[in-house]
């Protein structure tokens, strides 16, 4: 059990790609971190710096405080699941799961006793004396798993451990990895490209962006308080709906195409930064679960074409469409179960998609003009320029520098 | 002399592994298959005379050990005499023991040196690379009678003319660049994250190439293994330039001796080449199963 630092990481390939810009992050002892991002982000270029598989080019990694920079993998006592599992393929499950314990030369029935418990712990009992070849995907990412936590390590790192599975044994397995974790109370640093996964496990969770890290908080926090327009548009599903609108010259109400979302006293004050932006453009973010069928005399109400309805059981996502034009956002692609259609996102004035997740019982058709409420309180402003979020601090300022689109 | 030795192992074996699989893919619709499809019949017929072909010096060799000079000019009549004849001109026994010693120590030699070559290749990234891989990789094109001479001198400076050892390193050197190759590929094929995997399990290079590794290189140590013993088997040149005591010969050259005497009895010939075929046609049926996979690896998943 030990802490991870990484101070300022920077990671240049040989080919000249700078995949990791000045990361700093800290995972506390026994806290699981969720490392998130889109494909290419560089995800994987910083786990496995700190596993000691790829050359830090510059910056310091310490484990449990010592600098493992020039440290090799062995001797950092740590134990990696990789996204294809990497399983011994000549060897049987219990080999596997003991590979690791051979080098410590502890007596033969401590190790046997060892891998009986781990694959006990994983469900894995009846398939020791089985091959690799011979087992499901999800028995192959059990010993995965098995092989690290036999050892004890420090620390887990994990690179997208559960995306080679079906859907419903991935949300299995999510709590079943985080279950091991809390227990174990080893710290973790996993890899997913999936926000929901990443939400639902992360004690923290940090967003990677074009090698540069955008924002590290509780899962709560950043659905609640996205730094800039790329993490709201990456946290949350269906994804924000993120339009170009303008303040009023009266700072009062923003407009939004044809359209005007007044703004309460209240809205406004848990905001002052926004004072500086009156009369001038400002991106406007609205997550889908804060808009709702509209009650007549609701203040902040959109109008819309209802375009598509889709039933989810409990919820209905439905996709109107508005004259306002959606607003750029930098790494383009969204986290999972983000639904807004790609296409028209050049920013245009045609019309804009927007997604409202409303309760089952509305009574909603397509084809319909719909009026939507809108949860002022909950409402994102981001500075079109900087695309940083517009709260109490002066905009722009001592912001994470988006990379270069 | 040598192409008898040639022709003996080297072709019938590969034709063998050719059959094997045909055999395995075809099994039992071979019939409905060749009915339906004119290009299998032509392929089929093919495949036939290019059997009989192959298997004819087979055949004519164990037909003709079995008879006596006169027998064999009158091409009929069967006798076992030739063969006695053969064990009382040639130590056969030491002959073949000799050629097994010199075969086991060179493939042995060369297994080692190609698969942790090779693994150095595939798996460990350090500059220069490339170049000295194209520099053993280019070696593979110098023939053996250019440096045959050379090496003779040298040998014989050291005072390892007649000494096992010579032949021994001679044919590793020979063989190992193409094993080598072999290697290096085989192990690029292996997934970086095996390598990676055991490493952070805590080893270290060396326990991950012993235990990772050259565990699971077996296909391909086994076609080098084969691809070396017939070359090594069957080859004269060298193993006659070096081992020049009486005592030391191989079965090849012992052959090569018998035949260049100035009786030649072509049946005890036949008898001696089907005993320095057998070892190579034995070694090639044990193998043969890795053998395929192993030159075919890389090609599906
Ligand atoms: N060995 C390498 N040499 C050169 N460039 C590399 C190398 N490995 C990765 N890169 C580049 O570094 C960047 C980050 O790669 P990385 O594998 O860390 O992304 P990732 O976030 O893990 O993506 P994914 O979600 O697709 O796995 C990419 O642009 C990639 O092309
Ligand atoms: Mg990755």
């Amino acid at each position: 059990m030990a802490t991870v630092e990484l101070d300022e990481v920077t990671k240049v390939y040989p080919n000249g790609v700078e995949a990791v810009q000045n990361v700093s992050l800290e995972i506390g002892d026994g806290e699981l971190m969720v490392l998130v991002g889109p494909s290419g982000c560089g995800k994987t270029t910083v786990l496995r710096m700190v596993a000691g598989l790829e050359e830090i080019s510059d910056g310091e990694v310490r484990i449990g405080g010592r600098v493992v920079n020039d440290v090799s993998p062995k001797d950092r006592d740590i134990a990696m699941v990789f996204q294809n599992y990497a399983l011994y393929p000549h060897m049987t499950v219990a080999q596997n799961i003991g590979f690791g314990l051979k080098m410590r030369r502890l007596p033969r029935a401590e190790v046997e006793l060892k891998v009986r418990n781990t694959a006990k712990m994983l469900g894995l009992s009846q398939w020791l004396e089985r091959k690799p070849a011979q087992l499901s995907g999800g028995q192959r990412q059990r010993v995965a798993m098995g092989r690290a936590i036999v050892r004890e390590p420090k620390v887990f790192l994990m690179d997208e451990p559960l995306s080679n599975l079906d859907a419903k044994l991935r949300v299995q397995m999510r709590a079943e990895v985080s279950r091991i974790q809390r227990r174990l109370g080893v710290s973790m640093l996993y890899v997913t490209h999936d926000q929901t996964e990443a939400m639902t496990m992360g004690d923290r969770v940090a967003v990677l962006l074009g090698g540069v890290l955008q924002q590290c908080a509780a899962p709560q926090e950043l659905y609640e308080r996205p730094i800039n327009i790329f993490v709201a548009a990456f946290i949350g599903s269906p994804a924000m709906n993120l339009y170009e609108g303008a303040l009023t010259p009266e700072g009062t109400a923003v407009s939004l195409g044809s359209q005007r979302l007044e703004l309460s006293e209240e809205v406004r004050r848990a905001r002052p930064a926004l004072a500086a932006y009156r009369g001038k453009g400002v991106v406007v973010g609205i997550r889908p679960e804060h808009i709702s069928a509209a009650a007549p005399g609701d203040a902040a109400a959109l109008q819309g074409d209802v375009e598509l309805l889709e039933a989810l059981g409990s919820e209905l996502l439905v996709h109107f469409s508005l004259d306002a034009p959606f607003a750029e956002v930098l790494g383009a692609a969204t986290g999972s179960g983000g639904s807004q259609p790609e296409g028209d996102d050049s920013g245009s004035t045609a019309s804009a998609w927007g997604v409202a997740r409303v309760d089952s019982g509305t009574r909603i058709r397509v084809g319909e003009r719909a009026s939507f409420a809108v949860r002022a309180g909950s409402m994102h402003f981001f500075d079109p320029h900087t695309s940083m979020a517009i709260w109490d601090e002066t905009p722009g300022s001592g912001g994470v520098p988006m990379p270069a689109s | 002399m040598t192409l008898q030795g040639e022709s003996a192992a080297t072709r019938p074996g590969i034709e063998l592994g050719g059959r094997a699989g045909a055999r395995r893919r075809g099994g039992p619709t071979l019939g409905r298959r060749l009915r339906r499809d004119p290009g299998a019949v032509i392929m089929f017929l093919v495949l036939v005379v290019v059997c009989i072909v192959m298997l004819y010096p087979f055949a004519f060799m164990i037909i003709n050990s079995l008879r006596t000079e006169t027998q064999y000019l009158n091409g009929s009549g069967f006798s076992t005499s030739s063969w006695s004849g053969l064990f009382s001109a040639l130590p056969v026994g030491s002959e073949l023991l000799n050629s097994t010693l010199i075969c086991a120590g060179s493939i042995a030699i060369i297994l080692i040196g190609s698969s942790a070559a090779g693994f150095a290749f595939a798996k460990l990234h350090y500059r220069r690379q490339n170049v000295v891989f194209l520099g053993i990789i280019g070696s593979m094109m110098i023939p053996v009678q250019s440096i045959i001479i050379p090496e003779y001198v040298n040998l014989s400076n050291v005072g390892l003319v007649n000494n096992y050892l010579a032949p021994i390193l001679v044919y590793s050197a020979l063989g190992m660049p193409f094993a080598t190759f072999l290697m290096t590929v085989f192990f690029r094929g292996l997934p970086d994250e095996l390598i990676e995997a055991a490493l952070c399990d805590g080893f270290g290079y060396v326990g991950v190439f012993w235990r990772i590794a050259v565990r699971m290189a077996a296909p391909a140590l086994a076609t080098v293994t084969v691809l070396q013993f017939i070359q090594i088997w069957d080859d004269l040149l060298v193993a006659l330039l070096l081992l020049q005591e009486p005592a030391n010969r191989t079965i090849t050259v012992g052959l090569g001796v018998l035949s260049s005497g100035r009786a030649v009895s072509i049946p005890a010939l036949m008898a001696g080449s089907l005993i320095s075929a057998l070892p190579a046609i034995i070694v090639y049926l044990i193998f043969q199963r890795y053998l395929i996979s192993g030159l075919t690896m890389g090609v599906s998943r």
